[in-house]
């Protein structure tokens, strides 16, 4: 076990490597560079664009005259000799600052939207299995299928709709105005989960009807095994024989699944965080790959893939640890 | 309006500023002035006084009181040294601000908070020069020489005093530090040589030019940075620069930048940097790049007031909301969150539903006259980089025919929600340059004309599918570029190709992610088959904004290499020469520059237009009709309307610090 580890461990660093050296690339591929981007939104805006003087001189300062792999070296070397990610063009903040600022909504949102589909979708997703075919078991497939289908951002826009014609609520944001920027307080902290339940329902969503269908069949699958029939057999009574085989089999998926609360620790669901106006990292990396902001778009891009494949390596222990079929393959 | 009897862009080179004194008497006659507004409430509130109005903000009383603050009489010039700004109605104090900003959008703070510029362009844009930060400015005969006189006892929002030492610092510490500026800004040179700065006491400095500067007054009264010399306060900013303070680079390091060049940019941004002291009504004191809102505080030092001697801004406090999204942004214009805006989401095609919200939002619109002229300009690229396109493109004729072929009626009402007319790229309708024949030349909708035009162009040939061959032979195709997000450029363009192919003309309409279209008309790529844009510069900066008279610069899209020629005095490689026609206009606009009677400007101007009108370089399709900004209904002194301009950082120079909430 500790020698699969150790070898997962050392995979990583070529992989995140070649992350690094792919998406760099990438954000360079387009035409153009952050000083174009500039000069074509400051003359969307009706304003005056640079100058070709002070167009120059900023070419110069970002070193944005430089080939790709020159400007790849630097940012690279910075990360890995000084842990330095560089600094946003845009925010002119190094981009390590830019991220701590984001990362504490951020972290919370992900992880109560993880709580949320976990202790909405699991007893679903058990009831519908075990009750296959009811009433009930059609309605919930119904809710899930929709919710899969209905794209996250839309359902944010409706239910600001909803609220701004009905209630008559401020639009967007995480705060009452009085409290934006207040040190948190028990009062901040009541308003803001006041705000709090309407994206972890909209990131829910998707999630949540996701994770119903697969626990719902994995778990169909699992009833129908001779083991059960056995189990039935012996007398053991039905909720506590359920609980202990089938459903434990089935629930693998959620285990798989914890490595992908890392990433989304950073990569947040940037088009809903977006229309709902909340200050989370997703927003951060959209608008920085609009805008070329490569230095902020790159980094925030390599922490998430970095969290990715920890996460990944998390999920495949938690799975051994969970499942003794996992754990003696090797 | 259209018959203005003066220039409004020069005012005389003789003409010696006064401060306060001669805006008195114009605003005892605005007082009369005030007219109803779009909104609805039509009485003037405040018209006189109230007796027992404070001259300045209670909040700032109390700090005075408390010991924190000097007296008013100490933080302001000396009484006849302050600017008196005009008011409709007398103005109470309080109230916080409440504004958005898309993003890292800094445009909107500037146009905001941060119009102060050394003169000033008034609301209406009609004259420019007008005392701002400085008291006044003495013109010699021949424009060389230029006396600012500073304001006596004005201070920085820190309390320092402003000096001629502020003055100088911005020409030669900073503009003139070839490491900052590697070229000295063109605005403090003449005939490519710098002027020469002389304090001649606390409060007077003096420039002298070695050619004619006869545009001064006007290009001082913009607000970009570089135009202004009191935007640097030398106690502060000397810290940061080698010259001045050897330790600059410690300095810069120690604030984790990798040199002093960083720590200056950042140090030297007043929307990121709350530190810098500043001269404007708010200083900011929740920076830009910093959380999710912008909140900029009343400067005790401001040194206006109303007539009545009440130390202005009125507003306590201002909080723009950093909104990631435009659509947010007219949710919340519609429920009535926003005190004022006008940029982003103040579209034609969202004005009806903020026409409807209007009154459950509590706010009323206020007229935004464009300075532009035009809603769409195709430009044919004549520097197209094949021979064979370059020579039809070139060919007027065929300019014309396809000129003829735009049903801009039908544009107009399809797209453009019946606002405007049909238009060239000629000045606008409100313009002392307006010309009625340049303006309506080819806008009827004529096919047979149009197809005649094309036969006279040589291109009498037709394929198979009917479409024009080129004298080549090769079917005539190209491309035109067009921006996304500019939905309406595009509905419009694709109604334009439609009528096109009915006369045999075979374009498609190519959109384009903003920077990429950028990147394929600059003079080195010179990609672009043809491309649209506005009408930019057509009234009130019909000469600050040359780019569709003449290839003047690098947004003259139907000749970019021309234009690189003109500006680089034929030294980029990528410039081309352009045909004898086009450099007589660039030559005129060269005497432009060196004339100081505005009389004679003006003529050298029209000049200019009249090769333009002739040359026909660009086709324009429609005058836009006038734009608008969302105001609520208890936010007072907004003017009624005013014109958009981005070189005079609209709405600055209707001076929000005179706004106040009923």
């Amino acid at each position: 076990m500790l020698r699969y580890i150790l070898r997962r461990i050392l995979v990583l660093i070529p992989t995140v490597l070649a992350i690094s050296l792919i998406t760099f690339i990438i954000i360079q591929l387009p035409p153009g560079d952050y000083l174009t981007t500039v000069q074509a939104s400051l003359a969307a805006a009706g304003d005056r664009p640079l100058d070709a003087a002070e167009l120059a001189r900023l070419n110069e300062r970002y070193g944005l005259n430089d080939p790709w792999y020159i400007q790849y070296w630097k940012w690279i070397s910075g990360i890995i000799f000084h842990g330095d990610f560089g600094d946003s063009f845009s925010y002119g903040r190094p981009v390590s600052d830019l991220v701590q600022e984001r990362l504490p909504l951020t972290v919370t949102l992900s992880v109560l939207t993880l709580l949320f589909i976990w202790a909405i979708s699991f007893p679903i997703g058990v009831y519908s299995a075990l009750r296959q075919y009811s009433a009930g078991d059609y309605v919930f497939t119904f809710v899930g299928y929709l919710g899969l289908a209905v794209p996250n951002f839309l359902i944010a826009l409706v239910l600001m709709w909803i609220g701004l014609t009905y209630f008559g609520q401020s639009v967007g944001g995480l705060f009452s105005p009085e409290y934006r920027d207040a040190p948190w307080s028990l009062a901040k902290f009541g308003d803001a989960l006041a705000h709090l339940w309407i994206p972890v329902v909209i990131w829910g969503t998707a999630g949540t009807a996701g994770n119903i269908r697969i626990l719902r069949a994995n778990l169909l699958d699992e009833i129908r095994k001779p083991y059960v029939t056995a189990a039935r057999a012996r007398g053991i009574p039905s909720r506590r024989m359920t609980v202990k085989y089938p459903v434990r089999a089935a629930v693998n998926p959620f285990f798989s699944t914890i490595g992908w609360i890392l990433p989304g620790l950073i990569a947040a669901d940037a088009i809903t965080s977006q229309v709902l106006n909340l200050n989370t990292t997703g927003p951060l990396l959209l608008n920085a790959l609009m805008a070329q902001d490569m230095y902020l778009a790159g980094s925030v891009l390599l922490i998430s893939a970095i969290l990715v494949v920890i996460g990944t390596l998390i999920s495949d222990l938690a799975l051994a640890w969970l499942d003794p079929r996992v754990r003696f393959r090797y | 309006m259209p018959t203005s009897p003066t220039n409004p862009a020069i005012i005389s080179r003789r003409q010696l500023i006064v401060g306060s004194g001669g805006i008195i008497g114009f605003a005892t006659l605005s007082l009369t002035g005030c007219s109803p507004d779009e909104g609805g409430e039509t009485e003037s509130q405040n018209a006189t006084p109230p007796a027992d109005r404070p001259l300045e903000s209670p909040l700032l009383t109390e700090r005075v009181e408390a010991g924190e603050l000097p007296p008013m009489d100490e933080r302001m010039p000396i009484a006849e040294d302050r600017l008196v700004v005009p008011t409709t109605e007398y103005g109470t104090y309080g109230g916080e601000f409440a504004g958005v900003i898309l993003d890292q959008d800094r445009g909107w703070l500037d146009r905001m908070i941060h119009y102060e510029p050394t003169v000033r362009a008034t609301p209406q844009l009609d004259e420019f020069g007008t005392p701002g930060t400085l008291k006044s400015v003495d013109v010699n005969e021949d424009a060389t020489e230029f006396v600012l006189h500073l304001r006596q006892g004005l201070r920085w929002s820190d309390g320092e005093p402003v000096t001629a030492d502020d003055v100088m610092f911005a020409i030669q510490d900073v503009f003139f530090n070839n490491t900052l500026y590697p070229t000295i800004p063109e605005f403090l040179t003449a005939d490519d040589q710098p002027c020469t700065a002389e304090r001649v006491d606390d409060f007077t400095v003096k420039l002298t030019y070695t050619g004619t500067r006869a545009d001064f007054l006007v290009t001082a009264s913009r607000g970009e940075q570089p135009k202004n010399l009191l935007g640097w306060p030398k106690h502060y900013l000397q810290d940061f620069i080698p010259d001045l303070n050897p330790e600059a680079n410690n300095i810069a390091v120690a604030a984790g930048f990798s040199d002093w060049m960083d720590y200056w940019s950042d140090r030297k941004n007043y929307y990121d940097n709350p530190d810098l002291p500043t001269l404007a009504a708010w200083s900011i004191t929740s920076p830009l790049n910093e959380g999710t809102v912008v909140v900029a505080e009343r400067n005790p030092y401001y040194w206006k007031t109303d007539d009545q001697g009440a130390q202005l801004p009125f507003i306590d406090l201002l909080e723009f909301e950093i909104v990631q999204n435009d659509e947010v942004m007219l949710l919340k214009a519609v429920n009535g969150e926003i005190d004022f805006h006008a940029r982003n989401f103040n579209n034609d095609p969202n004005r009806p539903v903020l026409a409807d919200a209007r009154e459950s939002g509590d706010f009323r619109f206020v007229t935004v006259e464009p300075t532009s002229m035009n809603q769409m300009i195709i430009a044919l690229n004549l520097n197209h980089r094949d021979a064979a396109m370059r020579s039809v493109f070139q060919n007027k004729d065929f300019r014309i025919g396809l000129s003829y072929a735009i049903n801009r009626q039908d544009i107009i009402d399809t797209v453009y929600q019946r606002q405007g007319e049909p238009w060239q790229a000629a000045p606008h309708s409100n313009s002392d340059f307006y010309d009625e024949e340049y303006a309506k030349q080819y806008t009827e909708f004529d096919l047979e004309l149009a197809a005649e035009h094309l036969d006279r162009a040589g291109l009498t040939e037709t394929d198979g599918e009917g479409f024009r061959l080129r004298p080549d032979g090769q079917r005539l195709s190209f491309q035109v570029d067009v921006t996304a997000g500019t939905t309406q450029h595009i509905q419009a363009m694709s109604l334009v190709v439609q009528t096109w192919a009915e006369v045999g003309i075979q374009a498609t309409v190519n959109t384009l992610e903003r920077s990429l279209f950028y990147d394929r008309k600059s003079p080195s790529a010179n990609q672009h088959d043809a491309n649209v844009w506005g009408g930019d510069g057509g009234f009130r900066t019909e000469q600050d904004e040359l780019r569709w008279w003449f290839p003047s610069w690098s947004e003259s899209n139907y000749a970019v290499r021309w234009a690189e020629w003109y500006t680089s005095d034929g030294a980029s490689p990528t410039g081309e020469e352009p045909p004898a026609v086009v450099r007589e206009q660039m030559d005129l606009a060269k005497q432009m520059e060196l004339e100081s009677d505005p009389e004679e400007r003006d003529a050298l101007f029209r000049s200019i237009l009249e090769i333009a009108k002739d040359q026909f370089y660009a086709i324009g399709t429609a005058l836009p009709g006038d734009g608008y900004a969302i105001a609520k209904n208890h936010l007072r002194n907004v003017v009624d309307s005013y014109p958009e301009s981005p070189l005079y950082f609209s709405p600055g120079h209707v001076d929000p610090p005179s706004w106040y909430f009923a």
